[in-house]
């Protein structure tokens, strides 16, 4: 009489096999104990459940296509390969789903003040956005290091309404913004919202997040059917916090036939510490409030990790994906940052997409595993984001000369 | 925790507030903390709180962070910080807490972390992040019951009442109350809301009250004294010494903890 795997991974105790809690300080205890209470009693109202749902039709743009890569399969010689394309949405990445049905609940909850924290700034943007849409005053912080290498995302929060704060401790990088945020809340906590942007962190976010992810693999269920006539046999996510692939795997979690791989980043190489595979040499750790794997010391210091994606350059991975490691559900594997840029490449060329370079390791993958699959095989890959954010960090690692005028140009022209 | 017991004793009888001081392992470095450490001790610490650098700190406020920081950049680590706590722990009769994030013991496992602090003389332990709820998997209440160490609960004005009761209940030594919605190391307004929780807080516990989160002056402590036995000092007491020279900071150190009685 086992519980489904979807049943293990969305429950309002927050604890997924020996992964997860709320291993917060007693002053969060009751701010996550009464937005345990207000997500889970949303999610059994039937107008907040149609309200998100208008919004995704209309402002968001849902559905997201499920599209086949007819070249790119072509290319590959193997089975039949096929892309959700949350790239297409507003805001140009997922990220846009759990922002949405977060906000709402802030202001179900009667919040006027959301804060954020951000890596590269894609979460930030979409928290920035749906607090635009809803008047919801907006904190985002950024570690200061990041805050200095993604300053056209810092300047299109500041148009959107945030205020920007550059978290100058640390290693000034996503874990600090972090940090930062959570002392926020610890001080504001009445009238402010934390809305933490993946599957991380203490009960009731990993729940929540997956919640409002789970569209992705909604969507595509019916996609496919109506495509193929059937269910895929294989489908590929990157995996950085993990709620992409979360969001993308949790309506076939307990369709066992459908073969579910993740990608984690594996940098310059997993023998060294420049990557973030926390399946390649992390260990389970209680890190920012949850138990999951992270990469750490042998005494419990949190590692400093590298990806060329910054939305996967994290020490630590969503319980419920550790769960599913451990499981044997879901195979994990990582794609390396020059497989990476190829596979960038190889998508732009083959169906003129620009993966964002998190989606991108899906697509090494892709890559990958297709040409070693029959031909009347299906492969589905979560193209989680799209590209055109990446501009600067891709020109950059391609040595584009004339780029590298255009800057020097546009400096002169300031 | 005989120590501990006794001294929470000896304070109880003296009418006076008695010190809970923090300093972080290895901050500047670990040579200074030592002498930071039996420094603070002579100069009026009742209770001495040593913690264990982290870092992902989240329960602290700038100052404690960036101390962690910098004792990790000056490469403290978890051993050379017991091995510093266990010279302290032998050179003095007042009772020494170690404060760490869960992540410390969880890694060097639960059991043999109270063993190993528990044989040293250590007697208690604060880890901000370890709520009681997540007892049933890891365990630390009974490592720590078996081990003869205080586990120090942390107390928030704003928790639930059934709550509350559940801490209380699995509280040993004294329990640590916030004095104010809020990270360590900004400065508290001792208000009539802070008072009353605390009043609550004796309604519900025999056990003694330590009372911190901000304090930096002596008129916080007056007025917080008919509420609490402890006063605990953290932020302030690593401001006064932060960015100085060692012979200047003990100065400023000395300074402080006259001023503040």
């Amino acid at each position: 009489m086992g519980a489904t795997l979807k049943e293990i991974l969305i429950h309002q105790d927050g604890h997924f096999g020996p992964y997860g809690g709320r291993y917060v300080p007693e002053i969060l205890v009751p701010i996550m104990d009464d937005l345990r209470d207000a997500f889970f009693t949303a999610i059994q109202d039937d107008q907040f459940v149609e309200e998100l749902k208008y919004l995704h039709k209309h402002y968001t743009g849902r559905p997201t296509p499920l599209y086949y890569c007819e070249n790119l399969t072509r290319r590959l010689g193997g089975a039949q390969v096929y892309m959700k394309n949350e790239g297409l949405l507003h805001t140009g990445a997922h990220k846009i789903n759990h922002c949405l049905g977060q906000a709402l609940i802030a202001k179900k909850m009667g919040k006027t003040r959301v804060i954020a924290e951000t890596g590269a700034g894609q979460h930030g943007l979409a928290t920035a956005t749906v607090c635009a849409k809803f008047g919801l005053e907006c904190i985002v912080y950024m570690g200061a290091k990041d805050y200095r290498r993604q300053r056209p995302n810092v300047f299109w929060m500041e148009q959107l309404g945030a205020t920007v704060i550059p978290v100058a401790e640390g290693g000034q990088t996503l874990r600090d913004a972090i940090n930062a945020a959570l002392r926020d809340l610890i001080s504001n906590p009445s009238n402010t919202h934390y809305l933490l942007g993946t599957v991380c962190g203490p009960n009731p976010y990993p729940a929540m997040n997956t919640y409002f992810q789970k569209v992705i693999g909604e969507e595509t269920r019916e996609q496919m059917i109506d495509q193929t006539g059937g269910l895929p046999d294989h489908m590929i996510a990157c995996v950085g916090g993990g709620s992409n692939a979360l969001g993308f795997f949790y309506d076939f979690l307990d369709d066992p036939n459908v073969k579910l791989t993740g990608v984690e980043a594996g940098g310059k190489g997993v023998d060294g510490v420049e990557h973030a595979a926390r399946f390649e040499g992390g260990k389970v750790g209680v890190v920012e409030g949850f138990k999951s794997y992270f990469l750490q010391n042998e005494e419990g210091q949190l590692a400093d990790t590298h990806s060329i994606s910054a939305g996967l350059d994290y020490a630590g991975v969503g319980p419920q994906i550790s769960y599913l490691k451990d499981d044997g559900r879901v195979r994990f594997t990582y794609a390396k940052d020059d497989d990476v840029l190829k596979a960038y490449q190889i998508l732009a060329k083959t169906e003129g997409v620009f993966a964002a370079l998190e989606s991108s390791h899906a697509v090494a993958e892709v890559i990958k595993l297709t040409p070693t699959l029959d031909k009347t095989k299906t492969v589905v890959f979560n193209c989680s984001g799209r590209g055109d954010k990446d501009l600067f960090i891709v020109t950059k690692e391609m040595q584009d000369e004339k780029f590298s005028e255009y800057l020097r140009d546009q400096v002169r022209d300031v | 925790m005989i120590k501990l017991t006794k001294q929470l004793e000896k304070i109880k009888m003296s009418g006076q507030p008695g010190f809970m001081m923090h300093l972080v392992a290895g901050y500047p470095d670990m040579e200074s903390s030592r002498v930071i450490a039996k420094n603070i001790l002579e100069e009026g610490a009742d209770i001495l709180e040593v913690q264990i650098p982290f870092s992902d700190p989240v329960a602290d406020g700038p100052v404690i962070a960036g101390a962690n920081e910098k004792a990790l950049a000056n490469g403290a680590t978890v051993a050379s910080s017991l091995a510093m706590i266990k010279g302290l722990v032998a050179e003095t009769e007042k009772p020494i807490i170690i404060m760490s994030y869960f992540n410390i013991i969880y890694r060097y496992g639960v059991s043999a972390f109270c063993e190993t602090v528990s044989s040293m003389g250590v007697q208690g332990l604060i880890v901000p992040d370890y709520p009681v709820d997540e007892d049933a998997a890891d365990q630390l209440l009974d490592a720590c019951k078996a081990y003869d160490l205080a586990f120090i609960q942390v107390l928030a004005s704003t928790s639930r009442a059934e709550r509350i009761q559940t801490l209380l209940h699995n509280a040993t030594g004294f329990v640590y109350c916030t004095a104010r919605t809020g990270i360590t190391g900004k400065k508290t307004v001792v208000n009539e809301q802070t008072l009353t929780y605390l009043e609550r807080i004796r309604k519900l516990t025999e056990l003694p009250i330590a009372v911190g989160f901000g304090l930096s002056s002596k008129d916080q402590v007056s007025a917080l004294h008919s509420h609490a036995e402890i006063m605990i000092v953290g932020s302030a007491l690593i401001k006064t010494y932060m960015n100085k020279p060692l012979p200047e900071g003990l100065d400023a150190i000395k300074r402080f903890i006259k001023s503040l009685t």
